[in-house]
């Protein structure tokens, strides 16, 4: 899977590719109890983990806990990892579930049945924003969204996740990905008008 | 009737539609590839979305996410936690690699931990509640009536405080160190003593504003318990 790693810590959109052989070795290697193969896999999960945890959680004191949660999860039960998905799908899954835990811990709907009539709500400015306003006004536009729509946005923007493996980690059909996906995205453009005019 | 489906422009143009985020990042497989750029060649509509999707797709993985600390930190933390607060709780779920010598915890075991410490927390709260809290600052032992009795904290060093507390608050137990130090500079306090036997701790704040930042802290899911308490008084 890809991965900007160094975004978590600086925004940097440095791309990263992992070899999906490489981490199954790694799992192999924490199965048979290695604490260096953990550690290794911990290094190399935690950019990505709390990137994704913060996205979905928006509570950064709470984020380690659920991604010290996921690893300890990895570590007692390594050989549920069954080998039929990549490394990757198998982790993102076990952290999108301490993720719900996390939120349900504090009380927050993790669906939202009002995403698609707020998808056509009111527009957002419309004249060009600088970019930091524009970056302040996506965070507040996708803050908006629920936990689940958060997680499609992270996971196919950011992590590069294509649709069926973001339906592996969340556990529904593909066609929810793809709706939610859509109306986030609707969502977010609204909020945004010319925000995002000279992006890129 | 055949039974076979004719695909439609209006379906082809939802497809489209609903592909277009991963045609942007690249993660569609060939057959995906091949049915959004066929609709793509004749549709502007999508066309124009599709420049769109690109500066979308940019600007969310640009976004500075604020991230927790990461192993390093917590580990450098661990050696002062221990020296700090001998044998006071468990430090599993905390030090997550450093523990991990010869245990593995199960969930079932980390959620019985937190159970077990909320539970003793509550009873130490109600203690807490039911005998007098004796401030910051004791009085001189020349000044202590008979009816005196120890503090029912330790501070942490071994100065008095120069002013003394006027609220206390209990957290949740599974309140991260993170989230403590948040919660105390949202509240403009100082900390005055504490964690208690109870774990509990005293605060200080500006007198004025005592009630507003109690009202604050009590809405707050980490705080289990925050009241006022002045020299003498019962919290």
């Amino acid at each position: 899977m890809l991965g900007r790693q160094g975004a978590a810590e600086g925004g940097t959109r440095t791309v990263a590719r992992s070899d999906p052989r490489e981490e199954a070795r790694l799992l192999d290697r924490v199965a048979k109890g290695e604490r260096r193969a953990f550690e290794e896999l911990y290094r190399l999960y935690h950019p990505r983990l709390s990137r994704f945890l913060v996205s979905v959680i928006r509570r950064p004191h709470l984020v380690e806990e659920a991604l010290n949660d996921t690893m300890l999860a990895i570590w007692s039960q390594p050989d549920s990892y069954a080998g039929t998905s990549k490394p990757s799908t198998w982790i993102f899954a076990i952290a999108y579930r301490k993720a719900l835990k996390t939120l349900r811990g504090q009380d927050e709907p993790i669906e939202d049945k009002q995403a698609e009539a707020r998808a056509s709500g009111e527009p957002g400015p419309e004249l060009a924003l600088g970019r930091r306003q524009t970056q302040s006004a996506l965070m507040s536009a996708i803050g908006e969204l629920s936990p689940d729509h958060r997680a499609v946005v992270d996971l196919c923007y950011f992590h590069e996740v294509g649709y069926r493996e973001i339906a592996e980690i969340m556990a529904c059909p593909v066609d929810t990905v793809k709706t939610r996906m859509f109306h986030a995205r609707k969502h977010l453009k609204t909020k945004l008008a010319g925000g995002l005019a000279d992006w890129l | 009737m055949t039974g076979q489906i004719i695909p439609l422009h209006a379906d082809e143009h939802r497809e489209a539609q609903l592909l277009l985020p991963w045609y942007a990042t690249g993660r569609l497989d060939a057959a995906d590839h091949a049915r959004v750029e066929a609709h793509l060649s004749a549709c502007a509509e999508c066309q124009a979305d599709l420049a769109l999707e690109r500066r979308l797709s940019a600007a969310v993985a640009d976004l500075p996410v604020e991230a927790a600390p990461g192993w390093e930190a917590l580990k450098a933390r661990l050696p002062r936690q221990a020296a700090a607060r001998p044998a006071r709780r468990p430090t599993a779920p905390r030090g997550l690699l450093a523990s991990l010598g010869g245990w593995r915890p199960g969930a079932q075991t980390l959620g019985w931990t937190a159970a077990l410490q909320f539970v003793l927390l509550l009873g130490l709260t109600g203690v807490l509640l039911l005998r007098p809290l004796q401030p910051a600052q004791t009085p001189p032992a020349a000044d202590r009536g008979p009816a005196y009795q120890a503090p029912a904290y330790q501070a942490l060093g071994a100065t008095p405080a120069p002013t003394p507390g006027n609220l206390i608050v209990i957290f949740r137990p599974d309140t991260p160190e993170q989230g403590l130090r948040a919660i105390l500079n949202a509240s403009h306090a100082r900390l005055v003593d504490g964690p208690t036997a109870a774990d509990a701790y005293v605060l200080r704040v500006a007198p004025a504003e005592r009630a507003a930042v109690l009202t604050r802290l009590r809405a707050r899911r980490e705080v289990v318990l925050a009241e006022p308490i002045d020299a003498g008084g019962r919290p």
